[in-house]
């Protein structure tokens, strides 16, 4: 059996290197390469339109297209989240938190090296751990039940603890918010509509990456307009960043080998995939480092972490569609769908030897596709990486009508849904209200992505055993960890708070006076206000609701509520913990007067609802294109030759990339819909 | 006569050349025609809309370019909602429909903004076609052991409304089988991965998932196929019982035909909106059943080992016009056993 195995190993290497399979293989990565850079064009969308194609090839040339192309994107996807803050990939919106404010800091080099070097090394690790798992694997995972995963859910949700910052009340309240969310759409029981105002679009909830866009990208595109300059502000790195970035992975590799071990581990779970291990990285290198308060303002473990993680998460993925034909994500799902087209069955035959009549060479060759396309990308990259980082050189004013579209495209392209958009304004809002006002938002998009899982594992538990379930060993064994996790972050922080409180008194009164600030500012409490009214709302409404599709809303929504009237009396009181971890250091205001602040952030928020109107009323190509026109020529005064160029090459990339060759369904204008114009 | 040769031959060839007024240009020349699926890529519905999609285009006059898209959400109602209110009846837009829809939209449930009897359905290529698996360690190896099993046998489902969901409740409500239906599973792989562990006894799922996914389970003895949800034997299972015999009185064998029969036969059509003009839906549903045919596609079908089974846009139309004529008491008693 051991020979066998190792001969399908050597097998697996041996099969990719022939002229087509390694050809196609490159070609794959190049695909993939644009499609994680551009935020528009997720992975999925991609793959299906290749699909046709594959049908040509055989299973092993087939999976080296497929394959390459899924390896890069995550990587490619660092890198916009890295320089626009906008997540290139919904996978790689961890690595937004620390490595654009360190983009800003004119350190984009530094960060882009370490997340590379981090990636290299995640993708590897998964990949391996791919194929020293794959004996064991099916008897692993049918161990675990419907309970254990709810408990892994639990012990995911209770890392909201880590990502909360000084203030462990509002890091609770937005971990809550998360959840909450997450009950938005159809109940998974009853099928009962719950929160959706009789939208359809809302049946199967608040997609997550309308949210981590509106969370996110529209702060930081506001934020690149009030202050005026590029990104990186005129601060420049040099590319000896990029040398520091590697070293840096290197310096902290177990940190790096950590996460990416989360991301494997945590991606064979079914249900579980690169959106949620991303987060639990990045709150593993926020727990296990000694300095928290340097998260959010460019720490390089925040950056090392998810981006292991993420591309980790592929091996793990693989695990579970290969053995199971579980499709991890939709990515995975089209995977099994081109495994199909050749005939090729996920399930017990991908682990057995050829000899046997299985398909083990084939898996193992898996693992030699990931390794060797990742090695490839990341060099490729870290040869283009001084031009890549330019752009945080660029003025603002010319970047910003070509996010704002990326913005748009990325949040319409994920579902072809229109009310996507919608959401991202919403969400939009609510992140920059967020950010202002010091409220952490990662412990929202954990509490998001893990609440449906909690809960559909929940009432699967309950409904098979009773609540017996609780006392299997392997639950037990989960909440003993859980409870340690809880127990160990507390006094840890109870014994940080006591350090913190002597170095203060060494300190001196710099934070009092900025705590006197926060006191008079009467927004805090407005927004704490806000919170409450609609919390009561949501909980008023979900008065009919049966018990099955109430309990998991009440049980989060009474505590949530009473949690908020709690903090809002806190900010009558002008007690307010300091700044949080997982949120970016605001330095845009600094040297300009506030009236000019306000000015710009209005002009912004106006902007960004103007394309928003435009692509409802004219369409994506016209509304668009006119927009970054008007912008550029009226809004920043550009000279007309750019102006132009510009306004041309955005609307070659809307049109003839997504309309014409890639057929994205975008939507007819309002205009030309009641006119009758459309075609 | 001679120097007229040239020139002859000159007009000759621009005759041929230039489009003829003779013979009018197929109304399908040049154009792009789209398929919308309600799922995203990878499934089982966008699986075979690709397939098709790949094939259509060739067996269509005028040869247009095929192209499929994917409008997610709701479990294929946005996209059938869409299909029905918001696209232009050109013949131009087919979308292929998720089939579990039509029964609750005719029972009335909410959000359902289409009208199932108005579609004009093209053809379908497969059917459901679902059976009831159950793992070795339920004891439930035959459908008489889940018949007289003493406690109630658990099998998992989907959400209510949903075409396995439906399986299990005319199981439990209408055959009184010993049923606990555990709701709430993602798919159907996910059932079956219950079913392994030991969590659930078992559940339904389409026999051609099942007989790829769990084709060596099934033989070693891990997995039993006890019963199957069609009015006829499936081919490669003929000695497996039916739904069907165990309906004894009027009543459970109208539920059994209304909620697993004709549904099954609806499941997975491909429509167009209404209004579309008459010619053009002519040559789409000539064109899908001469794809039904096309070697190329058979080919592709064979080595993906799925199963084939067509039917005409007519026959869509009478088995969906089949639910149309049920009475408010059959109704209501429908919403109980589904929706309850």
């Amino acid at each position: 059996m051991m020979l066998e195995t190792a001969q399908s190993f050597l097998l697996g290497l041996t099969q990719i290197f022939t002229v087509t399979t390694f050809g196609l293989m490159l070609f794959g990565i190049a695909i993939g390469f644009a499609v994680g850079i551009l935020p528009g064009l997720g992975g999925p969308t991609a793959m299906a339109l290749m699909l046709p194609f594959v049908v040509k090839m055989t299973p092993v040339e087939a999976f080296a297209f497929l394959l390459g192309m899924a390896c890069v994107v995550n990587t490619t996807g660092d890198i916009t989240s890295v320089l626009f803050g906008i997540p290139g990939e919904p996978t790689t919106a961890a690595t937004i938190v620390d490595g654009h404010p360190m983009a800003k800091k004119g350190e984009a080099g530094r960060a882009l090296g370490a997340v590379l070097t981090a990636a290299l090394i995640g993708s590897i690790f998964g990949a391996l751990m791919l194929a020293v798992i794959v004996p064991i694997v099916r008897p692993l995972v049918l161990s675990f039940g419907s309970p254990e995963f709810f408990m892994l859910a639990l012990l995911g949700i209770t890392f909201v603890a880590s990502l909360s910052g000084a203030d462990p009340i509002k890091g609770l309240i937005a971990g809550g918010l998360g959840l909450f969310v997450a009950t938005v759409g159809l109940d998974p029981v009853s099928g009962i509509q719950r929160f959706t105002f009789g939208q359809t679009f809302l049946w199967d909830g608040i997609g997550l990456v309308p949210i981590t866009i509106g969370f996110f990208a529209i702060p930081e595109i506001i934020d690149l307009a009030v202050t005026g300059s590029s990104i990186a502000g005129g601060r420049t790195g040099t590319l000896g960043g990029v040398r520091e970035g590697i070293r840096d992975a290197f310096r902290h590799l177990w940190l790096v080998l950590r996460c990416a071990a989360i991301g494997t581990f945590c991606a064979i779970i079914p249900g579980m995939g690169g959106a949620t291990t991303q987060w639990l990285s990045y709150a593993h290198a926020v727990q296990s480092s000694p300095d928290k308060e340097r998260f959010g303002k460019g720490a390089i473990e925040g950056v090392l972490g998810p981006g292991a993680s993420n591309n980790s998460t592929l091996g793990g993925s693989l695990i579970t569609t290969i053995s199971f034909g579980i499709p991890a994500s939709v990515f995975m799902a089209i995977l099994i769908g081109a495994f199909i087209m050749h005939g090729v069955v996920p399930g017990p035959d991908m682990l057995r030897p050829e000899s046997q009549g299985g398909h083990l060479g084939l898996t193992y060759s898996f693992v030699w596709i990931v390794v060797i396309s990742n090695i490839i990308t990341v060099g490729i990259i870290f040869l283009l990486l001084k031009q890549i980082i330019k752009v945080t050189t660029i003025r603002g004013s010319l970047l910003i009508p070509f996010i704002l579209i990326l913005i748009y495209l990325g949040a319409f392209a994920e579902k072809n849904a229109f009310p996507d958009l919608i959401l991202v304004l919403v969400f939009g809002g609510l992140g920059w209200v967020l950010e202002k006002l010091k409220w952490p938002r990662p412990p929202l998009i954990l509490g998001l992505v893990l609440g449906g899982l909690a809960e559909s594992r929940l009432f699967l538990s309950v409904g098979n055993y009773g609540l017996s379930w609780i006392w299997r060993p392997m639950v037990l064994v989960l909440i003993a960890v859980t409870l340690f996790g809880v127990l160990y972050s507390v006094l840890k922080g109870r014994r940080e708070k006591r350090k913190h409180r002597m170095t203060k008194a060494v300190d001196g009164g710099s934070e009092n006076k900025a705590r006197t600030k926060a006191m008079m500012n009467k927004w805090p409490a407005v927004f704490a206000l806000c919170l409450v009214i609609v919390l009561t709302l949501a909980l008023w409404q979900s008065r009919n609701f049966n018990v099955r599709a109430g309990l998991f809303p009440w049980a989060i929504g009474f505590p949530l509520l009473g949690l908020s009237i709690l903090q809002l009396m806190r900010e009558f009181r002008g007690k307010t913990g300091g700044r949080p971890r997982g949120q970016h250091v605001k330095d845009e205001g600094q040297g300009l007067p506030s009236d000019v602040v306000n000015r710009r952030t209005r002009d912004m928020f106006g902007w960004i609802l103007i394309y928003f109107l435009a692509i409802w009323f004219l369409g994506f190509p016209i509304g668009g294109t006119l927009c970054c026109f008007i912008q550029l020529k009226f809004g920043s005064k550009e000279k007309w030759l750019i102006t132009l160029i510009l306004t041309a090459g955005l609307w070659a990339f809307v049109y003839l990339l997504f309309d014409r060759v890639l057929h994205v369904p975008f939507p007819t204008g309002y205009l030309f819909e009641v006119t009758g114009l459309a075609e | 006569m001679k120097r007229w040769i040239p020139v002859i031959s000159v007009l000759g060839v621009l005759t041929l050349s230039a489009p003829t007024p003779l013979y009018a240009a197929p109304f399908y020349e040049g154009k792009v025609v789209r398929v919308t699926v309600g799922f995203s890529a990878g499934g089982g519905f966008d699986l075979w809309a690709r397939l098709i999609a790949r094939h259509l285009g060739k067996n269509i006059p005028g040869h247009p370019t095929v192209i499929v898209e994917n409008i997610t959400g709701a479990g294929g109602l946005i996209q059938t909602n869409n299909l029905f209110k918001a696209t232009k009846p050109d013949g131009l837009t087919i979308g292929h429909i998720n089939g579990g829809l039509i029964l609750s939209q005719v029972l009335g449930q909410p959000g359902y903004d289409f009208d199932s009897q108005k579609f004009i359905y093209i053809g379908a290529a497969n059917k459901e076609n679902t059976v009831f698996v159950f793992g070795k360690k339920s004891g439930v190896t035959s459908v008489d052991k889940w018949q007289t099993s003493p406690v109630p046998v658990k099998v998992g489902g989907l959400v209510t409304g949903n075409f396995i969901d439906n399986c299990d409740r005319v199981m439990k409500a209408v055959l009184g089988f010993p049923t606990q239906i555990i709701t709430g599973y993602k798919g159907t792989a996910d059932i079956l991965i219950a079913t392994e562990s030991g969590e659930l006894a078992g559940g339904a799922a389409s026999w051609d998932g099942v007989k790829t996914n769990r084709k060596r389970a099934i033989e070693t003895g891990d997995m039993f196929v006890v019963l199957q949800c069609v009015p006829k034997p499936l081919k490669e299972i003929p000695n497996v019982p039916k739904v069907i015999d165990f309906a004894k009185t009027q009543d459970q064998k109208k539920f059994v035909q209304i909620l697993i029969h004709d549904a099954n036969d609806y499941s997975r059509p491909f429509a167009v909106p209404p209004g579309t003009p008459k010619d053009r839906v002519e040559i789409l549903r000539n064109a899908f059943q001469q794809t039904m045919k096309d070697k190329e596609f058979l080919a592709e079908i064979d080595k993906m080992k799925l199963t084939l089974e067509p039917t005409t846009g007519e026959d869509l139309a009478t088995a969906v016009a089949g639910s149309s004529k049920l009475d408010q008491d059959t109704l209501g008693k429908l919403r109980d056993i589904l929706f309850k």
